[in-house]
């Protein structure tokens, strides 16, 4: 441009203007073509086993694979995740709040629940739910210690197997859920409470309308975590001896001695559940996600045309 | 219009005294800027007259009651936490940080508190809320998120917010410090429009041109006591108090 700037002859001056337009050249690149031999014989590898090896017994998988017994078990298992999903997601929030008072039994109460209910094996805590009938053979309203009961149960009557399977994963799933709630809550600012508060909203309302829906975008990453695992923990009420989908397909098994093939049906069951879930939960992200920088404004696009 | 009354406020953060005795009144409609360098107890001062803060001892009386304290013969007693929501819901506060709740749009954060505290219909809310909205200039912004709006626009929707309640009593604390100096103008221009509709405001600010401009009272502050106070022009032109007059040589 310049006219007294260094002297560069048109000719000898390199068009990278020009040179940008058309296709660039690849490199080629061996370290790719060796990982992707060496990875397509060990899938190779892993489907032939599946294929060849008889143990897998696939008409087997097949047969059994929608079973009445095992489609049962499903359901149970699907119900017992729900249950014991939604009692820890309740207690859990109350676990919460309670922890977060300035009332310091409040605050302790809550301290000592987390602390049973982690402190100790939720395999121990489902047998002692499954044989609460041993500790309190009847359960009843009246005046403790010394009076009658007006009204009184027999408590493997009102606390069935099942009921035992939901309170044992449910009460459990709390004390861990409240520690996840706790964080979601604390994620939240200050300054939004304080706000909610000056204009005259209580603590409660504060939390219901304005901290807690913040904090949920916080919270589902882990509690989705949780319904996953959840799901296959439910496999441990086979302590208890309630029908769920592993206990179903023990049974069938215990029959006809076919172990593998039943585990691999009760594992495709268990992964086609876990990949719904997973697909809801990414659904409830982005619900949760409202107001972040991330989402776009609708009447922002109109302006810009 | 409220009158609010200071009368020996004190505050301490456990051994620390932040505030030392603080006397003053504002009238109905009277706009009171407190200035003074940072640490001095001017916020903290304002968040006791809405009882976000708890005073140590002394009183503030919002339209002479105090926020906090029932009076039974002889003692203060302390308010239901019910009672303390009412009053508190009649006073207005905008701050530094904007505070806007993150989760909902402008025109939902305007409607929150008629809707949810005072019981008034959505679709009336709508509309007083739409009617605020354009008299911050933003009626064209009501359905943006807060993190899609420039910190001036969600300080105006802030104010909108707080008047969407009806109070009698605006607090401001630092309204314009967490903005860019060209977003400053347009919040000071509402305010201004504000203080001229009559509205009782105490407005904690390092904006000395406002405070000229637009203060009935200028009060400066300083360790925890007010050290000098009076007309805007009197204070911030012609400073009795070395102290005044050293802080104000660094900030104008």
């Amino acid at each position: 441009m310049s006219p007294t700037g260094t002297v560069v002859s048109e000719h000898e001056r390199i068009d990278y203007v020009a040179m940008s337009g058309r296709p660039v050249l690849k490199r080629r690149r061996p370290g790719q073509i060796v990982s992707v031999i060496v990875i397509a014989f060990l899938i190779v590898l892993a489907a032939g086993t599946l294929v060849t090896n008889p143990g897998f017994g696939w008409v087997t998988v097949g047969k059994y694979l929608f079973d009445t017994r095992i489609l049962a078990g499903l359901l149970l298992t699907l119900e017992l995740t729900v249950i014991a999903e939604v009692i820890g997601f309740a207690v859990g929030m109350i676990l919460a709040v309670m922890r977060m008072s300035p009332n310091r039994l409040i605050a302790g109460v809550a301290g000592v629940y987390i602390w049973f209910f982690r402190g100790t094996p939720l395999l121990v805590q489902l047998l002692f739910w499954g044989f609460a009938a041993a500790l309190f053979p009847t359960i009843g309203i009246g005046i403790p210690f010394i009076g009658p009961n007006f009204i009184e149960w027999n408590t493997n009557d009102v606390i069935s197997l099942m009921g035992a399977a939901i309170l044992g994963l449910g009460l459990n799933e709390a004390a861990y859920t409240a520690e996840i709630i706790r964080a979601g809550l604390l994620s939240v600012p200050a300054g939004q409470s304080e706000a909610s508060r000056a204009m005259g909203f209580s603590h409660l309302k504060t939390l219901w309308y304005v901290v807690i829906p913040q904090s949920m975008k916080v919270i589902i990453p882990p509690i989705g975590n949780n319904v996953i695992s959840m799901l296959k923990t439910t496999s441990l009420v086979i302590v208890i001896g309630v029908g769920d989908l592993l206990y179903n397909a023990q049974q069938i098994y215990a029959q006809n001695l076919k172990q593998i093939p039943l585990l691999i049906v009760a594992s495709i069951w268990y992964i086609v559940l876990t990949t719904i879930l997973s697909w809801f939960q990414s659904r409830l992200e982005k619900r949760y996600s409202r107001g972040t920088a991330r989402t776009v404004a609708k009447p922002a696009r109109k302006e810009a045309r | 219009m409220a009158t609010v009354e200071f009368l020996n406020v004190h505050k301490s953060f456990g051994p620390v005294e932040v505030l030392k005795g603080i006397d003053f009144r504002v009238e109905p409609s009277q706009v009171v800027c407190l200035i003074g360098p940072s640490g001095s107890g001017k916020s903290t001062l304002l968040r006791c007259v809405n009882h976000l803060e708890v005073t140590t001892s002394g009183a503030i009386l919002v339209n002479d009651r105090m926020i906090g304290y029932d009076v039974h013969g002889e003692r203060l007693v302390e308010a239901s936490d019910a009672e303390i929501d009412r009053r508190r819901s009649t006073i207005g506060m905008v701050f530094q940080n904007f505070n806007l709740f993150g989760h909902m749009t402008a025109l939902e954060n305007v409607m929150f508190g008629p809707t949810k505290l005072l019981r008034i219909p959505k679709a009336q809310a709508e509309t007083e809320a739409r009617e605020l909205l354009a008299r911050v200039g933003l009626a064209d912004r009501a359905n943006n998120y807060p993190s899609q709006l420039s910190g001036g626009q969600q300080q105006r929707v802030a104010i909108a917010r707080a008047l969407a309640m009806k109070p009698d009593l605006m607090l401001f604390d630092e309204p314009t410090s967490a903005l860019d100096p060209e977003l400053v103008g347009e919040v000071l221009d509402v305010m201004k429009q504000l203080a001229a509709s009559g509205m009782t405001m105490i407005v904690v600010t390092h904006e000395m041109g406002f405070a000229r401009e637009v203060a009935d009272v200028v009060v400066f502050m300083d360790d925890g006591v007010i050290v000098e106070q009076g007309l805007p022009d009197d204070v911030l032109l012609n400073p009795q108090h070395d102290r005044t007059r050293s802080f104000l040589s660094k900030v104008l």
